[in-house]
């Protein structure tokens, strides 16, 4: 059989079915029809390393196959289904919530958290929660995955990633979106949250959802997370860590540092409201509630 | 991560191409498989709910005791003294608030006596704070004494560039558009002892509004009042040089610009002294109103509120009946749940078994 007739089967098959293909070889003669398939597995061995170089993924022996499909392929697709799904709720929680602010501003375009702690949002506070549930995250063990290949399955029916889940998710984060906005509205619609009797503005409403929608979100990975290592819980409870330190840090920067003159003061002010607190025990639990109870 | 197998080794000992036998990088990482079972779920409810329904209890009585009155003085309430048949809010719109001032005097009767502290606040209603080009419309710099020119974002209120050129001090639509009717209480023909003292944030008025060298210099000849003010900021407290200029209590507050457009803003702190040693006492009081603040153009409120406050703050009762909703529906859940569960056990006592000994070898099925 000719290099390109090899090529030919591979694309009859994938003209004539819906199928994703793969295919492994080890010889150059494989090129071609590793480079046809959607997935092509190189052996590097006896043969030479022609065909590992143009695979997509490359064994050492024939075996591995197994392992590589069984484990990975399923661990790996899985995974990359709730970094996705997971990348568009954490921004969709946070973004959304200036939408509503929006219908008690006039909709004048004012937002409700201070421009750089948006920024940082996606880059320091909630990178690294997607980051343990992308690498780390696992339903079972290889042990058991090589024992039940049937669990192969899971990846080949789109169950992890479609339409309805993809907005289930979107509309899971609209409605954390909605109790975090509304709920904290509702509790500092009289301004008065120190027993002094001050009052405070938007940024301390601002900070304290911000800080609640950090605990939601990082929160939320826990509990998608099927396992959690402790770098998992570095992850999502350092997230947590790091947006007190930041806040902490970033509230006494002016005027020493010509920047964030709205922010003075905001982590004392923040830190010392009992509503704070109060809001802090019961509104990210109400958020996941329903959560805990689906998972359930 | 592609497995890698190893390489085959020549008799010339070439290093191995073997990734390390770690736990990280062979995925081994030991790991804590949470299978929310009702054995752990059902404690979580119940625990959730027998606490925060004595929480949210503990919290509607606070509220409950802390004690408020409104007093909306925008236009009907608040008669001239000196126009007859006028409210202020018309005699202001007359004299195209220029120079003229209004006065009324407003009577009311506590039924409780407020004990404690008792702090007075103005409140506003339709008034949009929280618009983006006001609540850019300053200029912090400014505020911190320090010299240059005012920031563009004070725009249309950075300068009077039709009159002197000077630039106004303090710039902006913020500072331009402070609340300046004055609000004092008379209990009988008492004067109710008030202080400014302390109402605005302590880090505000230590580091963020500092006044300049030379003020007097500075508020007077080198720049302008905003055209809003009837005084320039030098005079908002002259008896007090601490709370004059930048410093002004009063002004510190005003520019902390509020979350909604409903909002009301510490005025004054009663000063409890003779008469009102334990707080405000029962009786009729009345409301003397200087009325300069215009809001009827734009179907805005003014309120004048006397307010105690709890250890928590003001009087919320939202987070009280939240903490009870919260719990009742968490005990809810877990009176359906544990009738399920119970129920389920009972009807299908070998798939429960099965399920358990699945549980415990942590395999999940398809």
């Amino acid at each position: 059989v000719s290099p390109k007739q090899k090529a030919e089967v591979v694309e009859l098959i994938k003209r004539s079915t819906d199928d994703i293909t793969l295919a492994v070889g080890d010889g150059a003669n494989d090129v071609g029809m590793i480079q046809t398939a959607h997935v092509g597995v190189g052996i590097m061995g006896r043969e030479g390393v022609q065909a590992a170089c143009a695979s997509d993924y490359t064994i050492g022996q024939f075996r591995f196959l197994t392992k590589l499909l069984f484990v990975h392929g399923v661990w790996s697709y899985r995974r990359l289904c709730k970094v996705l799904l997971y990348s568009f709720y954490k921004n969709i929680c946070l973004y959304v919530m200036e939408l509503w602010f929006a219908f008690h501003n006039g909709f004048s375009g004012q937002i409700l958290f201070e421009r750089w702690t948006i920024a940082i949002y996606n880059v320091l506070f909630t990178a690294a929660p997607p980051m343990a549930l992308g690498l780390l995250d696992r339903c079972c063990s290889a042990e058991t995955m090589m024992r039940f290949p049937a669990m192969y399955k899971m990846s080949q029916n789109r169950s992890d990633f479609n339409i309805k889940v993809f907005w289930t998710w979107c509309l899971n984060a609209v409605y954390h979106s909605i109790i975090l906005y509304f709920m904290s509205y509702a509790m500092l619609r009289h301004d008065v949250a120190y027993s002094n009797g001050q009052v405070g503005d938007y940024l301390l409403l601002g900070n304290m959802i911000y800080t609640y929608v950090i605990f939601v979100v990082c929160l939320k990975a826990g509990l998608e997370s099927d396992s959690w290592t402790f770098l998992t819980h570095i992850a999502i409870w350092g997230s947590i860590a790091s947006w007190f330190l930041f806040f902490i840090i970033y509230s006494n920067i002016w005027p020493t540092i010509p920047l964030a003159p709205e922010m003075r003061g905001m982590a004392k002010y923040v830190f010392s409201s009992l509503y704070f607190w109060l809001g802090l025990l019961l509104i990210p639990i109400t958020a996941l509630l329903a959560d805990f109870i689906y998972n359930w | 991560m592609p497995g890698q197998g190893e390489t085959e080794e020549d008799h010339e000992q070439q290093k191995s191409k073997k990734p390390a036998d770690t736990a990280f990088k062979q995925q081994r990482l030991p790991a804590w498989q949470p299978i929310i079972t009702a054995n752990t779920a059902l404690p979580v409810f119940l625990i959730i709910g027998l606490t925060f329904i004595p929480i949210g209890i503990v919290l509607v009585i606070t509220s409950e005791r802390v004690l408020e009155h409104d007093i909306d003085y925008t236009d009907t309430n608040c008669m001239s003294t000196t126009a007859a048949n006028t409210t202020c809010a018309q005699a202001l719109e007359n004299a195209n608030y220029t120079g003229q001032t209004c006065t009324c005097r407003i009577n009311f009767a506590l039924d409780k006596s407020f004990d404690g502290d008792v702090y007075f606040y103005y409140g506003l209603i339709n008034y949009y704070q929280n618009h983006r080009r006001y609540v850019r419309s300053r200029d912090d710099n400014q505020l911190l004494g320090k010299e240059g020119a005012a920031a563009s974002e004070c725009q249309p209120f950075q300068k009077n560039s039709t009159g002197s050129g000077k630039d106004y001090a303090p710039c902006g639509a913020i500072a331009n558009s402070k609340f300046n009717d004055t609000l004092s209480l008379l209990y009988g023909s008492e004067n109710v002892s008030v202080t400014n003292v302390g109402i605005a944030w302590s880090t505000d008025k230590a580091v963020k509004f500092k006044n300049p060298d030379n003020a007097s210099n500075y508020f007077t000849s080198t720049h302008d009042k905003p055209p809003n003010w009837k005084v320039t900021a030098w005079e908002l407290d002259e008896s007090t040089s601490e709370n004059n200029g930048y410093q002004n209590e009063d002004f510190i507050v005003w520019m902390r610009t509020a979350a909604m457009p409903t909002f009301r803003k510490l005025y004054r702190k009663l000063l409890r002294n003779s008469t009102f040693q334990n707080g405000l006492p029962k009786g009729d009081y009345t409301l003397v109103v200087t009325y300069n603040y215009p809001v009827t153009s734009f179907a805005g409120r003014k309120q004048f509120i006397i307010s105690t406050t709890s250890w928590m703050g003001g009087k919320n009762p939202f987070l009280g009946w939240s903490y009870i909703a919260v719990g009742i529906v968490c005990m809810i859940t877990f009176v359906v749940f544990f009738i399920l569960h119970k129920t389920w056990k009972i009807n299908n006592p070998f798939t429960y078994q099965m399920a358990s000994i699945q549980n415990n070898q942590r395999i999940t099925t398809t």
